[in-house]
């Protein structure tokens, strides 16, 4: 939103003026509103190491971030190209590796990674779909080129937060859509139903369509609770689920019935405990079997946890060259990997300058942030990448684009990031924008809801809206 | 539908109709200590434990009965259980089903450290009366009677049918316990207040309120909705509705709720009083009990 000299972009010129003629009461009374419909609605995550109140309601910022109608198409057409080549390299990887035989990625950096799975060699999912959905975390740079961050083809959580606040923002801050003419999310929940109906296995008319979750107790429950309801189907815990006949059933009131697809938001060392995790009480037993039967499709598909691997990311603009013959129409982050001799100095000689990841962690653990850290921490991750060079890369650290956010009743700059969502079914689909998290922490970078994070809402506006008559 | 989901909508029914009980029944008797206190202490304590008897709660003070969500069997716990249990299966409820419950949660929540305050107790247990009502609602006015209203409102029914036999014990002994007569009228007018069936009494008995009466009211009146028989037969009549949806299930949860409805269809207040009216109602609650485990393991432990 903040222009390159420090002022407000033309773009949100309405959305200020709108703003200012709340006055700050109004303002302020309306944002009580606002917190309290998404407490009601239950829009909330659990954080484990707080017992005092183990249910969260996300902070939530009123302030929506703009995109235009072109920055949207870039992003589309980048996630879609993104995904498609993923797809591409998983059905590689787990079957004849030609990506490896032509040397584009090192077999090594495969095959040491934690969330490779060799039990998915050899199958092939319905249609070749491995990532139903993923979440591609974006980043803007400072000439606001648009750079992806990380992808998460596991399991990407956040969609309910974007399809919730938009739905109170309506109703609370109806006055601000005017003139914005902002591209409707509703229609997510009817795409990923689509999806799924899609993935299943072949031969199924009408296939039974469940969303599997840990339970009461995981954080994104709320997710898992919501999607069900959204898309009319069950939503099962493992303890809900048996094999008969090789068939994976649910338990109902009238007896067993069949299960097709089964959209799973555990993760998959959870999912079997004879293939994977033997302690696992979450999963079913047998499910993998079934699975490898084509009895069931699992969404998405075990193994996918490769394409988040922090040291094969940098290798994604080559497998779109690879597997497309195109250009990555989104770039990456520039990434040293520490298992490469010449990267590792590198980054020893660097740390200071650098953001250092663990190749295997998420959720803004197990990270680095070298200019806001101190000498001992330095000195701690250059032992670890000298020690575990597989499982670490590192990064130039990115100064965030800011956007304007609520702090305590005015105005402030606050590092944003941007997650949109892609479905893959008949067709990869991205619904318009995606869950904006917003570091909350003055001259914070980190905008994990479980690191002090909150979010907004994202409005793409449709081509018909040009910027200056919204500016106007 | 999910053997889990049959379950968890079965206990959320039973949750809030043990917080509303719980709510109207702490509402009388707070009333009820005001007059007593002073004039006879014998009396009052004899009210609070009447009180814990007909509650089947742990003998803590009114304000930890209310406000302590730590113990499962207050009102502030049995309102975070159906909550807990509504967030399991926000998927078959209606969604202002849902809103409802999870404001009551948190209204209990924000009003701790004022456990002390008149107004805040007061006002907590007005609000739940007001949750209660609104949830019942709701559910007969947004739901379809699919297999998941059957289920919340089994769990209605049998709840209130409990709550009212322990109500009806603890006053009967109560009332074995005390002499004068002024007591006797006190117990029976409680009696009523805490199933809420003051009003309905009084337009349908003739005279004032009378001992035998009011037991023949609270135990059989067909057509009032917190009378023993009236909720027997409305779990019965459920039970019947069920097995014709849900082929799995075989006959017997049908005739264990037959069997409790038919009980207190066939009995008359006399002959009840004569043989003893809390062997009697001990009888009801283990017919109940019966009938309740045999739904459970017909339906949920698959």
């Amino acid at each position: 939103m903040f222009a390159a000299g420090g002022g407000i972009r033309p773009l949100y010129g309405a959305l200020a003026q709108r703003m200012s003629e709340f006055g700050a009461n109004e303002f302020a009374a309306r944002q009580r509103k606002v917190d309290l419909l998404l407490r009601n609605q239950g829009v909330t995550f659990t954080v484990y190491s707080d017992s005092a109140g183990i249910e969260k309601v996300f902070p939530f910022d009123p302030i929506p971030r703009l995109l235009t109608a072109e920055e949207w198409t870039r992003v589309e057409r980048g996630l879609i190209q993104r995904t498609e080549a993923l797809n591409l390299f998983l059905r590689d990887i787990y079957g004849a590796q030609r990506i490896l035989e032509d040397k584009i990625i090192e077999p090594e950096l495969i095959y040491g990674a934690s969330f490779y799975r060799r039990e998915m060699v050899g199958f092939v999912p319905p249609g070749g779909v491995y990532t139903h959905v993923v979440g591609t975390d974006l980043i803007r740079d400072k000439d606001g080129t648009f750079l992806v961050l990380e992808d998460n083809a596991r399991n990407p959580s956040g969609v309910s937060y974007v399809l919730g606040c938009r739905e109170v923002l309506k109703r609370v801050f109806r006055v601000l859509f005017e003139q914005y003419g902002v591209r409707p999310v509703e229609q997510y929940s009817d795409w990923l139903r689509e999806a799924m109906e899609f993935a299943a296995p072949e031969g199924i008319q009408e296939p039974n369509v469940v969303v599997l979750t840990p339970g009461i107790f995981n954080s994104a429950y709320f997710e898992h609770s919501f999607l069900a309801r959204q898309m009319g189907v069950p939503l099962v815990e493992g303890r809900d689920l048996v094999i008969e006949d090789g068939n994976v059933c649910m338990r109902t009131i009238e007896g067993l019935k069949r299960v097709h697809v089964i959209y799973r938001r555990i993760d998959d060392d959870f999912l079997d405990p004879v293939v994977f995790r033997p302690d696992s009480v979450l999963g079913c037993p047998g499910l993998f079997a079934a699975y490898r039967g084509n009895k069931v499709t699992l969404a998405n598909a075990p193994g996918t946890g490769i394409c988040d691997d922090k040291a094969i990311y940098p290798f994604v603009p080559d497998m779109i060259r690879y597997y497309l013959g195109e250009d990555a129409i989104l770039p990456n982050v520039p990434t040293y990997i520490a298992a490469r001799p010449h990267d590792q100095k590198y980054i020893l000689d660097n740390i200071e300058d650098l953001v250092v990841k663990q190749t295997d962690a998420s959720g803004g653990y197990g990270m680095l942030i070298g200019p806001h850290s101190t000498k001992e921490k330095h000195a701690e991750f250059r032992d670890l990448v000298r020690n575990h060079p597989r499982s670490y890369i590192a990064q130039p650290t990115i100064s965030l684009g800011k956007h304007p956010t609520l702090c305590d009743g005015k105005l402030e700059g606050r590092c944003v990031d941007l997650r949109p969502y892609i479905l893959y079914g008949e067709r990869i689909r991205v619904i318009p924008g995606g869950l904006t998290r917003v570091a909350l922490k003055k001259g914070s970078l980190v905008v994990n809801s479980s690191q002090g994070g909150g979010y907004k809402d994202t409005w793409v506006l449709s081509s018909e809206t040009n910027s200056t008559e919204a500016s106007s | 539908m999910l053997s889990r989901v049959a379950d968890s909508l079965f206990w959320m029914g039973r949750y809030l109709e043990r917080a509303e009980q719980m709510a109207r029944q702490l509402e009388v008797t707070r009333d009820i200590l005001v007059d007593l206190a002073e004039p006879d202490p014998e009396g009052a304590r004899a009210e609070w434990q009447a009180t814990l008897a007909s509650l089947c709660v742990p003998n803590l003070a009114l304000e930890r009965l209310v406000f302590d969500a730590t113990e499962q069997s207050t009102l502030a716990g049995c309102i975070g259980q159906a909550r807990e249990n509504a967030r399991q299966v926000r998927e078959v409820i209606a969604n202002e089903m849902w809103e409802r419950i999870n404001q009551s949660h948190w209204s209990v929540i924000e009003a701790r450290g004022q456990e002390h305050d008149e107004t805040a107790m007061t006002q907590i247990l007005s609000e739940t009366l007001t949750t209660t009502a609104t949830w019942d609602g709701l559910t007969d006015s947004s739901m379809h009677r699919g297999e998941a209203w059957m289920f919340l409102k089994l769990g209605k029914w049998l709840e209130r049918l409990e709550r009212i036999a322990r109500t009806a014990i603890a006053r009967v002994q109560q009332d074995a316990s005390t002499q004068s007569s002024t007591q006797e009228n006190i117990i029976s007018i409680a009696m009523l207040k805490s199933v809420g069936a003051i009003e309905a009494y009084r337009k349908l008995s003739p005279t004032q309120v009378d001992r035998r009466l009011v037991l023949d009211f609270v135990l059989f009146q067909p057509s009032f909705p917190r009378s023993l028989r009236f909720c027997a037969l409305q779990a019965s009549e459920l039970t019947q509705q069920l097995s014709r949806f849900c082929r799995g299930a075989d006959g017997a949860v049908g005739r264990a709720f037959g069997r409790l409805a038919s009980r207190l269809e066939n009995s008359d207040i006399d002959e009840v009083i004569d043989g003893g009216t809390v062997p009697f109602l001990k009888e009801v609650l283990a017919d109940a009990s019966r009938a309740g485990l045999l739904l459970q393991s017909s339906y949920f432990l698959q």
